[in-house]
């Protein structure tokens, strides 16, 4: 089953596509648990829910509904009379729904098919081993700096030497002269840091004011509505401990009564004020149990050496053949060679390409080729002559993953590792 | 009914007979885990604790509904079975003892834990607004992996523990302690010296010492 956490590129990219992940870096994550704590901020903290109550100002209590028995019981016990019954005025938040609609996919600028997010681009901790290597400065006498001994520099014992071309800096004035500050970083090694593009979503949430008096609900939705935004019906909300901020919006900028008006008579009377608040949030660099760490790190290559091996190609052999193993695999039928001309037609080997344009699309006689997708071009060959390690000389097929016809280049599967003789060296 | 008919006395032989059948014939009891408050460390939005502690665990002598497995439910996910509880105790002995059930805390009885989802007052003896007669407490089935507890017995016969079955009921008969340990019984009658403390003392049942007898031994069998 393929998921944004191990689909391999070859598409978009899903940030984390890097398998080199960073364990020393943490990104503090944003998730739904820090809606719920800016929600809760907001109504607790940043609005003073107050009432005028008989005995002095008094502060409306919000609860996020909803808690476990026995701590709505007990840890909330200012919320309740010795009765159990609720103290009011009271707020209750209750979430009502998380969803992800294709604005929050396609609509909010970014988004996961934009695949990662660079974060920093950092000089990597191993640059500094690497311009001691290249000492491009040409400092001669540390030992922990290479010199080149070709360039008529004697080291030191115990000094790095290297073959390469040191120095390169010594030959702009502005650092010959002095200004060894000056910016070079062109041969340096950076440190790449990115998470995963965030994920949007929209979660709603009921919030019902509960009074016992008109006026104390008069209070409380004056102050609300009086503390939007100056643009209106809007709230900055933040999760206090992370900061991750985002925008509550009223739906409809609405505010519904559900009071109890018309049955008074066998229940207490209850001023119930309720609305729907619209929080447009993302997940950031999920740190939940299973997740795969958000951070990822690349690193710069600062070069790339190509070498060869013992067994070069003997001959460069017949390029962009059709795939040799298409067809039947009936061993009893001929083969085209040696079926009479009148017959070629209908040989059930034959692939199906025409002459002049080998690469169209499959138009087989043979009955398996023809549930060949259409349109598809089949793999690509190329039969290469090789000398074996034990010197005899033998026919190689290599797959063709790519051909560029203007530049001549062609890239061949790395599934053949050895590729006919030729290696590959990577040099950092 | 009037107080010129109901008065201490009468209340105080309401409570002792009371007491004197929970404790001293019937012998059923729960074991009270209540959850500490102050120790719990619960989140601070959704006022839940995944790891709960509790205060010690209080032996609640009471009387207990028998058929407590309430419903099998068999749908698309399996077999589901549904334990409730309907669990009686004296208000009384509460107060003495100073034991307040809260709805959230937890008990077991026989090998399940159950989750108290309501604590309601039975009624008031006579209509008298200052006697309560009892508390019905109603536990529901706790996850197991809500809450982990280590079971006392006695829990099931299928169980190869030594507290699985229980091999002596000792009575409490107003005695502040018996030979299981501390009761803080106390029986209102005796208090107020309008009855004599039991001559006898409490009895016991226990397995009986001569493997000839066959059955537990009470009253005139020997131990």
């Amino acid at each position: 089953m393929t998921t944004r956490f191990n689909v391999r590129s070859g598409g978009l990219r899903s940030g984390y596509d890097n398998t080199n992940y960073s364990s020393e870096l943490s990104i503090p994550s944003c998730g739904i648990e820090d809606i719920d704590r800016a929600i809760f901020h907001l109504f607790n903290n940043e609005i003073p829910l107050q009432v005028n109550a008989k005995d002095g100002l008094k502060k409306a209590k919000v609860i996020f509904a909803s808690g476990e028995k026995w701590a709505v019981v007990k840890k909330k016990k200012e919320i309740r009379d010795k009765q159990g019954r609720l103290i009011l005025p009271l707020i209750t938040i209750g979430r009502t729904s998380v969803s992800q609609s294709s604005d929050d996919i396609t609509g909010r600028g970014i988004n996961q098919q934009t695949g990662e997010l660079r974060i920093v681009r950092r000089l990597s901790n191993s640059d500094r081993s690497y311009q001691n290597l290249i000492n491009r400065l040409l400092i001669k006498n540390q030992l922990n700096v290479a010199v080149n001994p070709a360039n008529g520099i004697e080291p030191l014992t115990g000094q790095l030497t290297t073959d390469r071309d040191i120095g390169d800096l010594t030959n702009i004035a502005d650092i010959a002269d002095g200004g060894f500050l000056a910016p070079a970083k062109d041969k340096n090694i950076w440190e790449t840091i990115t998470i995963p593009a965030p994920q949007f979503f929209t979660a709603r949430y009921e919030v019902t004011f509960w009074t016992q008096y008109i006026h104390h609900m008069n209070e409380l939705v004056e102050l609300f509505i009086a503390a939007q935004l100056p643009q209106g019906n809007a709230y900055r909300i933040a999760n206090p401990a992370k900061n991750y901020w985002f925008v509550a919006t009223i739906d409809n900028n609405e505010y519904t009564p559900e009071n109890n008006f018309d049955n008074m008579f066998e229940q207490e009377r209850i001023i119930k004020y309720s609305f729907t608040v619209t929080v447009p949030g993302y997940i950031l660099a999920t740190s939940v149990p299973g997740a795969p760490v958000p951070v990822r790190r690349y690193v710069s290559q600062t070069a790339i050496d190509f070498q060869t091996d013992v067994g070069p190609i003997a001959s460069p052999g017949q390029v962009d053949e059709a795939d040799p193993w298409l067809g039947a695999d009936d061993p009893t039928l001929p083969f085209e060679n040696d079926l009479p001309k009148r017959h070629l037609g209908i040989d059930q080997r034959r692939t199906g390409h025409r002459r002049l344009d080998d690469r169209s699309a499959v138009n087989s006689n043979d009955p398996a080729l023809r549930a060949f997708p259409r349109g598809t071009t089949p793999d690509r060959y190329m039969t290469v002559k090789t000398i074996n390690p034990d010197g005899s000389s033998g026919l190689r097929r290599i797959k063709i993953k790519n051909v560029n016809k203007f530049s001549g280049e062609s890239t061949f599967s790395a599934a053949d590792l050895t590729l006919g003789g030729l290696t590959l060296v990577v040099d950092e | 009914m009037a107080r010129l008919f109901i008065t201490q006395r009468e209340l105080d032989f309401f409570s002792d007979i009371t007491k004197e059948v929970i404790k001293d014939i019937n012998g059923q009891q729960i074991y009270y885990y209540p959850i500490s408050e102050e120790k719990t460390k619960a989140h601070p939005v959704y006022d839940e604790a995944i790891r709960k502690i509790f205060d010690n665990p209080i032996i609640i002598e009471a009387l207990v509904d028998n058929s407590f497995e309430k419903d099998t439910v068999i749908n698309q996910f399996g077999v589901d079975k549904d334990y409730k509880i309907e669990v009686f105790v004296q208000y009384r002995d509460m107060v003495e003892r100073g034991i307040q059930p809260s709805i959230g805390d937890y008990f077991t009885f026989s090998d399940i834990i159950f989750e108290i989802s309501e604590v309601r007052v039975t009624r008031n003896i006579y209509g008298q607004a200052d006697q309560t007669d009892g508390w019905r407490i109603v536990g529901s089935a706790a996850r197991e992996e809500s809450i982990e507890l280590l079971l006392k017995g006695p829990t099931d016969i299928g169980y190869s523990d030594d507290d699985a079955v229980q091999k002596t009921f000792v009575q409490q008969r107003g005695y502040q302690s018996n030979e299981l340990g501390n009761t803080g019984d106390k029986r209102a009658l005796v208090e107020a010296g309008v009855l004599d403390p039991g001559l006898t003392g409490p009895k016991k049942v226990n397995e009986a010492a001569d493997e000839t007898v066959g059955r537990n031994a009470f009253y005139d069998d020997e131990d």
